[in-house]
This record gives structure tokens, sequence and C-alpha cells, in this order.
């Protein structure tokens, strides 16, 4: 079963090169270019001629709604994993593969920690907290893939946390001695 | 005289060799580990070296160029997983190589290889560069600009689903690069209010966000692939061996400058190009390409290295960088105040000849450290992606925070991320949006000259044809964006057909 499956995924791979919401990504350059290119028409009016500030602006927010326009003319017949189901469906597919668990966690983690940053927690009492929490979840398959298991949790726990201080000392080492750099 | 003054430099401040050997030694590392990438830590480095000395930090950017280039072809070899885009092809027979147990034998070709094509990059840019700088300096404004074009669809083009996604990549570059003060009349474009935005984008800000943290989030999504791990033996090959194939080295060498020279492409190019080039030209090979053939090994391997050489060819004459991590370089010179142009050969002699010594010494390096250190290296390389990831994230939220002490640009380049997570996930080229956002300046200030001096836009497309260096260039553009669309390659693959029936 295991067999027929990967060699059907294989089969949608050769026969759909485009990934779910790969047409919707282009919809959004659209709109991103058109809010572009009306603020540079705006600013064209401000400050009008060919060798204005606003030229270039005009000129490429002009090309990347041309762009656009003809990627998604020229993609609008091509499959996707999408194809052919209702919109909710290729809404929760597309957020599916843009955003799996893991991107969601680590931009989540990452905004966190910028926010503890921005509240003074200090550089090394977030980036810690951080590395470990981040370390352990990408490493969760070693002990919650069937269920939570305290021995190995508490094995990559402890492993984990070993990693943290060398990757702190390395950034220690690295920022404070060799590079001199201020840290947030 | 004068010259060889200026090569001995670093024998004079033995702080820039040290700093060649570092960054040689972690430009190995850095390129042999799946998810770093030469672009990424420079990138970095840009931000972390800004308050050092320019030479200083020039020589330890190069060093980590150099080693990077080189450490790809080492997981290639022994993971099957390229380091850096440049090792592709050279995973297409060395992972076979070490799947027969030769595993030693190819890291140590490599190594010769790569160092063969540097010094032969290095010889051609010492003796090349002069020449073009003198040639570039008659350059109009208008040359300029079709320069600048031409190096942004170049590397909008290649490697990429369409030429419209790259072109599309570069437009937002440019636009992004047009963000804050206009240098020429202090007018505020798309600042929204925002005090923060008057100086512009940081592009070092943009480029850790989308080379360094999207790869990081790119990686994150492909965490279960697993290395295999070889067996390593002796490594260091007879000269025999190196000698049996110098002519194959010699010629992969002379297209990866060439290639490497061209205005975006890079050494990624040259391996694939000279791969398919020994595919066809080598007669008989011992071992069929993509079962272990050494010269599917050496091509790629001589070329890539070479390329380096080659892209600091139109970097340091015309200011147009010559691959992805010569425009974050670029970038480096102009935050330490240097203008790469053909200014640069009579203003600042002493920095192109440095640039020479030091890339010398690296390939000196490059022998030293690539024939050695194999244990721990093996050791380094199996650091799982779980730890290494959140790592670099670290990384680029510091060498972000570091330039301009502001947590705001933390913020900027965590956007800038996830807009590479996206360009790469949905295939849009991400190196013509940073090239967009360096080139900008140089972009809009020669266009504004060229149409304040021919009055009118007609006037200044009808120079294109008046002068013979603009016509090239305009021709060159033509022919790369007509050869990319979809009729052309149909068209193409018609006639292929029929000849082949034929």
């Amino acid at each position: 079963m295991n067999n027929n499956l990967e060699n059907k995924k294989e089969e949608i791979k050769e026969n759909v090169p485009f990934s779910s919401g790969e047409k919707g990504f282009a919809v959004f350059w659209l709109l991103f270019g058109g809010f572009f290119l009306w603020r540079s028409l705006l600013l064209y009016q401000e400050h009008p001629g060919l060798s204005s500030c606003a030229a270039l602006p005009l000129f490429c927010s002009g090309v990347i709604v041309l762009c656009a326009l003809i990627i998604l003319v020229s993609d609008r017949k091509a499959k996707t994993p999408n194809s052919g189901k209702s919109v909710s469906v290729q809404l929760k597919q597309t957020i599916k593969n843009i955003f799996p668990s893991d991107i969601i966690v680590t931009i989540v983690l990452i905004l966190l920690y910028c926010i503890a940053l921005y509240m003074g927690l200090g550089f090394y009492v977030a980036t810690p907290i951080f590395l470990w929490i981040s370390m352990c979840w990408f490493m969760r398959s070693r002990f919650a893939a069937n269920g939570f298991d305290k021995s190995a949790f508490a094995k990559i726990a402890v492993k984990n946390l070993i990693w943290t201080v060398i990757c702190i000392l390395f950034i220690l080492v690295l920022f404070t001695y060799l590079f001199s750099v201020v840290l947030p | 005289m004068e010259i060889l003054s200026y090569l001995l430099i670093p024998f004079q401040q033995p702080m820039l060799i040290v700093m060649c050997a570092v960054g040689v030694f972690a430009g190995i590392y850095v390129g042999a580990i799946p998810g770093l990438s030469a672009t990424m830590a420079v990138s970095l480095l840009v931000s972390f070296t800004y308050g050092w000395d320019t030479y200083t930090a020039l020589a330890l950017m190069l060093g980590i160029f150099v080693g990077t280039v080189y450490g790809g072809s080492r997981s290639a070899i022994l993971l099957n997983i390229p380091g850096a885009p440049s090792a592709v092809a050279t995973a297409l027979d060395g992972y076979p190589m070490a799947q027969k147990g030769k595993a030693g034998e190819a890291m140590g070709i490599a190594t010769t290889q790569s160092v063969i094509g540097t010094v032969l990059g290095i010889i051609v840019l010492a003796f090349a560069a002069p020449v073009v700088s003198k040639f570039a300096v008659n350059f109009s404004s208008v040359d300029y600009l079709l320069l600048a074009v031409m190096g942004m669809m170049m590397v909008g083009s290649l490697n990429c689903k369409s030429i419209f996604r790259g072109l599309l990549a570069a437009a937002v570059g440019l636009l992004i690069g047009t963000v804050g003060m206009d240098s020429m009349t202090s007018v505020r474009r798309f600042t929204f209010g925002v005090s923060y935005l008057n100086s512009g984008v940081s592009f070092v800000v943009a480029m850790i966000g989308l080379f360094g943290v999207s790869e990081a989030l790119i990686q994150i999504t492909q965490m279960d692939i697993s290395a295999v791990k070889q067996k390593i033996d002796k490594i260091v090959p007879s000269l025999r061996t190196i000698l049996k194939y110098v002519p194959l080295t010699i010629r992969s060498s002379i297209v990866g400058v060439i290639v490497g020279a061209l205005p975006g492409a890079g050494g990624d190019i040259a391996a694939l190009l000279t791969y398919d080039q020994a595919k066809r030209t080598v007669k008989n090979p011992e071992v069929p390409f993509g079962e272990g053939a050494v010269e599917g090994l050496v091509a790629p391997e001589s070329a890539n290295n070479a390329a380096i050489g080659g892209a600091f060819i139109p970097m340091l004459t015309l200011g147009i960088p010559g691959d992805a991590v010569t425009a974050v370089l670029l970038g480096a010179l102009e935050i330490h105040g240097l203008q790469p142009g053909p200014n640069l050969m009579t203003n600042t002699p002493d920095l192109f000849y440095l640039i020479v010594a030091c890339l010398l010494l690296c390939s000196i390096f490059l022998v030293v450290f690539g024939l050695t250190g194999i244990k721990i290296f093996t050791k380094i390389v199996e650091i799982p992606k779980a730890i290494l990831m959140p790592l670099i994230i670290i990384l680029s939220v510091v060498g972000s925070f570091a330039l301009r002490k502001s947590l705001f640009d933390i913020f900027w380049m965590l956007g800038f991320g996830i807009l590479g997570y996206f360009m790469k996930k949905y295939e849009y080229p991400v190196a013509p949006t940073v090239l967009g956002i360096i080139l900008c300046n140089l972009l809009e200030n020669n266009y504004r000259r060229g149409i304040t001096l021919q009055k009118t836009l007609g006037g200044l497309v009808g120079s294109i044809f008046t002068e013979p260096v603009a016509l090239v260039l305009f021709l060159v553009i033509v022919v790369m964006f007509v050869t990319q669309t979809k009729t052309y390659k149909r068209w193409k693959a018609k006639r292929d057909a029929q000849k082949g029936i034929a």
C-alpha cells in the first residue's frame, strides 16, 4: 500500500509541476504591483517628468503588474494539486503546503524572540530559550511520535541544553571577541 | 614595480594572511553543510565586519567565498547533497565514486582541480581586468544602464521557470531600492510617514532575510532528508592523476572564467555547462558519466572555482556583480566607502591587486585545508539541521541588528525572510531581487543622467542605436529575452526534433 502511495505521489509530481497556491502568489504580485503603481502615479502627479524621482518607481511597478498578468495568463491552464477542488479545500491545502507546522512554529518563535528583545529581556536570556525550544520542537519525532515518551524527552532535553550552551559560547566568542558586534 | 608592491601587501600585514586562512577554513565547512551558502555567510559577514578595516574584512570574505565554492563539493561527494549550487554537477559523478569506495580519491581530485581552476581564474582576472577597465572608462550612462539591465535579466532568466518571474523579481528589487529619500531631489518615496524608512531599506537586511532566513525556513521543511555516511580513506591524489586531467581542467576553467565574467551568471552555471561539455567531448571515459567518471568531477570543479576570478572582472571594473556573492561583496565595498567601477584601477589600484593576492593565498590554503581534517569535517557535517537552523536564525538576527543597532531592522529582516521563503517555495528567483536593490542607485542615476542629456525618451532610445557598445548590449538583452520565452523554446524543440528525424 505504501508503495502505491509513493508511486501516486511521484505521478502527481510529474504531471503537476505547480504547487498549491502558486497561481495565487501571482495574484499577490498583481495586487502588490497595482498598489505601488497607484502610489507611483500619485508621486508622478506631484513630480512629473521623465527624469523625475517618480519615473523609475512607475516603470518598476508597471513591469511588476505586466509580468504578474503574463504569468497569470500563461499559467492559467496549469494543473496544481488544487485543480478541480472547492475554494475552501484549495485554501486549506494551500495553507497546509506553505505553512506546515514547523514553519508556523518557527515564525511564531522568531516573533516572540524579537518581541522579547524589544521588551528588554536581554540577548543572553531570550536567545538560549529560543534555541532550546526550537531544537526540542524540531526533534519532537524522537519523543512524541507515538505518544509522549518521558525518558526520551529527558534525554533530548539534556542534549539540547548542552547544544544550547555550545551555541551560546560560540556566539559569545564570535560576536564579542572576534567581530566586536553589539548584540541586541 | 608598483603592482608587485600592491601584491605583497598581505605579507606586510600578516593579519590578512590569517583572515584568508580562517576564511577558507570556515568557508569549506559552511559550503559543505547543506543549508548554508556562500551568499548567506558573506551577507552575514558584511554586517559583522562593518567596523573592521576594509582590507581585513575583504580578506575574510574572499576566504569564505573560495572555501564555500569548494566546500559544496564535499557534501555533494559524501552525502549526495550539494552543499552549494555550484556543486550540483559534482554530485552526479562524485557520489557514485564515493559509493564505490572511492570517496577519498574523489575528494582529492575535487580539491586539486578546484585549486587549479581558482588559480587560472585569478590569472585571467589579473590580466583581463585592467584591459576591461580601460575600455569601460569610455562607457556612457546608457551603457551602464543597459549593463545593469542585462545583469538582472541574466540572473533572472537562468534556472528559472519563466523569464517573467525573473523580470518580476528584478523589478521588485528595484522598487524596494527606491524606498526612502531620493538622492537627487530628497523627495520621500514610499515611506508612508515612517521616519525609519527615510534612509531606505538596508540592502544588508534584505540580503540576510532573502538569502539567510528564507533558506533556513526552506531547510526546516526538509528536515527529514538524512545523510548517508561514507567511509573516507586517503585523499591526496598522485601527481600522475593530476597531470592526466590537466587539459580538461584548463578547457573547463576557461569556460568557467568566461561564464563567471558574465554579469549574473556564476559557478553553478559554469559547472553545469562544463559537465555537459565534458560528457559530449570526452570519448570513451574509463567509467561512464553518471556512474563515477573522474572527468565528471574534474570539469565542474575546475569550472566553478575558475568562475570566482571571472565574477570579479565585471564587479571590479564595471561595478556590475558577476554573481550573487560578488553582488554582496559589491555592497560590502560600498559600505566601506569604495566604489567599484572603471575608476577603481586608477583611484585604488592597491585594492584590486590586494584582491588578486588574497585570492592566490586562498587557493594555497585551499590545498592545505582541502586535503586535511577529514575526521573533523565528517563530524561537523553530521550536525543535525534541528541544531543548525535555529543557530542560523540567531546569526541572522544579530547580523541584521549589528549594522544600525535598530530592532526594526530585525523585523524587516524577518519580513524579507518570509517573502524569500514564499519566493523560493513558488520558484521565483531571489537573486534578481537582491541585485535590483543593490543596482537601483546605479541604474536610476544613469537613466536620469541619460534622459537629461538626450532630453527625451526617444532621444535616449535612439542613442542606443548610435553608440556601438550600447547597441551590442541592447542586442544581447533582446537575444536573452527572446531565447527564454516559451515560444522560442517550443520552436527550438521542434527544430531539434526535426534534425533528429533527419
